[in-house]
């Protein structure tokens, strides 16, 4: 990606920026973050790393722009704690924060959408998948609404249901 | 010693390739991330989990009869020594210093291929091959993929590509990354200019040093694992700014992984790699034409200190290595092949040396380790052919 300040070099360098409240957050090349420091307008900036963004300063980014403390459902992962460390819990975070990690995507990457190889599930197997996905959500809403005579018995089909998937796998060689 | 089979048997890697630039590459790898879609990212599994995801890979591998030529080894039942030698031999990821239940590592007969279980993602394959062969180790790496992945079912999404826990891996997963011996750069201050060439084609240019990048202060005392040996991995975890390198080293990779399809971000690294080596191969015509009598002489004082030297430091022996590469490359010596030059870099890391004296009795001072890995030298060089 280019340096989004003078367009010419490469931009290796996240620089983000707080004003009025909004946050501008850029990718810029060295020369022009120590033009910024030495500049007229200069001010200090504290530990910018030229190949790992800083930890702290996207920490406070994120807190000024996610008020709330989204977390994904499925393993707990907040939002702040995958713009912190660039790691997410699991697959349903990429769903659950889809919004948000475009323009992070676009930084790692200078592209969102993938090319390449692809992931092959064979019907039947994919309908088992699509099956258990939705049985433990309602097991997940049966528990949080304490009906566990109800939970017991999802319990047993998922269970039931994995067998079948793990004996297709079995059997796939 | 557990992993005792995989140490009878040197690397294929290390036979260096004839037409793969083997003189100026050291080695070219491929490392593909791969996660269930039933589990969490190893980050957020509980320990049932790393174990049941474990079991699952391991009973695929024996489905797909792997197991018959090649070890699984469960890092919790290795000692510290033996998962050194793993790292040494680039076949784990220098991270896994203080294994957790449920991260293992599959290696084949011929060390070629690992599969790392429960690392960064639930299964890392690895691919590594000498020279300039990039193309041979994503073959091989995709076709082990086709293989896991028609038996087990990838987290994927048609959006983002295989699902991983470091957004950096996202997409395609793959990590490409050549080794390359750039002597000639070096010495001529070429090397910021190389790393802002690769910076061009979005790809990383990095120096291969001993134990932690510099600044990392901490990392040596808390972790024994960062002795005097040379890692890399697919985040360059261990490797630095390139004019801090060790023996010339040198590691580029691409940096990004979505968007791009796997032959995209191959040509990249190989252009890139190729424009390297006609640098550097330029470079070393003009020494060898405007400066042969200081090349010859450092060549030779080389070899002469591998056949004398009481006791050789782990950062000399990398120089020492660079500057006999150099003369081989060069033709300036004809009786040593690039195999063994290949096979000291690996054994002169300390818990190669260590795994080579016959009573072991707690681990070498840092002056035994001097002397043995001088003796090893010593030994090698000889009779480089045997």
């Amino acid at each position: 990606m280019l340096c989004q300040k003078c367009h010419k070099r490469p931009g290796t360098i996240r620089y983000a920026e707080v004003v009025d409240g909004r946050v501008t957050d850029q990718f810029w090349c060295s020369e022009c973050l120590a033009n910024q420091r030495s500049g007229p307008d200069g001010f200090e900036i504290s530990e910018v790393s030229p190949t790992r963004p800083n930890r702290d300063s996207i920490h406070s980014v994120v807190s000024r722009v996610v008020r709330a403390q989204r977390a994904c459902p499925e393993c707990d992962t907040q939002l702040q704690t995958v713009f912190a460390t660039d790691r997410v819990g699991c697959a349903t975070c990429y769903t659950t924060f889809k919004d948000e990690l475009g323009d992070l995507l676009n930084k790692l990457h200078g592209r969102v959408a993938h090319r390449g190889k692809a992931a092959h599930l064979t019907d039947a197997r994919t309908q088992l998948r699509s099956d258990l996905r939705s049985k433990r959500a309602l097991l997940r809403s049966m528990l949080k609404a304490e009906n566990y005579e109800e939970a017991a018995t999802l319990r047993d089909e998922i269970r039931s249901l994995e067998a079948g998937l793990y004996m297709s796998e079995s059997g796939a060689d | 010693m557990q992993i005792a089979p995989i140490l009878r048997h040197d690397p294929t890697w290390q036979q260096a390739a004839a037409d793969a630039h083997s003189d100026l590459v050291i080695l070219s790898d491929c490392n593909l991330g791969r996660n269930l879609t039933d589990f969490p990212f190893p980050n957020c599994c509980t320990e049932d989990e790393l174990l049941a995801v474990e079991s699952r890979i391991v009973r695929v591998l024996d489905q797909l009869n792997l197991l018959a030529s090649g070890h699984y080894f469960k890092l919790v039942d290795l000692d510290r020594s033996e998962v050194q030698l793993l790292a040494e031999r680039q076949l784990i990821s220098p991270a896994l210093t203080s294994p957790k239940p449920g991260q293992g590592v599959y290696v084949s007969q011929d060390q070629s291929l690992s599969i790392l279980v429960n690392d960064e993602d639930h299964c890392c394959i690895r691919v590594l091959t000498s020279g300039l062969q990039l193309e041979d180790a994503w073959a091989r790496a995709s076709l082990m993929d086709d293989t896991l992945g028609g038996v087990l079912d990838y987290s994927f999404s048609d959006q983002f590509g295989f699902l991983t826990q470091n957004l950096a891996h996202l997409g395609t997963g793959l990590r490409c990354t050549v080794v390359l011996h750039l002597p000639g750069c070096a010495q001529r201050s070429e090397l910021a200019d190389l790393r802002e060439t690769a910076e061009e084609s979005e790809l990383s240019f990095r120096g291969i040093g001993i134990g932690p990048p510099s600044g990392d202060t901490e990392r040596p005392e808390s972790n024994p694992l960062f002795r005097q040996a040379l890692y890399s991995s697919m985040d360059g975890f261990t490797s630095r700014m390139p004019y801090d390198s060790e023996g010339d080293l040198f590691q580029l990779s691409n940096r990004s992984t979505l968007g791009q399809t796997e032959e995209e971000l191959l040509f990249q690294v190989k252009q890139c790699a190729s424009g390297f080596i006609r640098r550097e191969e330029a470079i070393r015509k003009q020494m060898h034409a405007e400066e042969s009598e200081v090349l010859f002489d450092r060549v030779e004082r080389a070899r002469a200190l591998t056949l004398r030297a009481h006791l050789v430091p782990f950062s000399e022996s990398m120089a020492l290595l660079s500057s006999l590469r150099l003369g081989v490359s060069l033709g300036l010596i004809s009786d040593i092949p690039l195999s063994a030059l290949n096979r000291s870099l690996i054994g002169c890391q300390d818990a190669h040396v260590e795994s080579r004296r016959e009573q072991k009795e707690g681990p070498l001072s840092e002056l035994d380790l001097k002397r043995f890995r001088a003796a090893l030298l010593k030994a090698r060089f000889e009779s480089p052919n045997n």
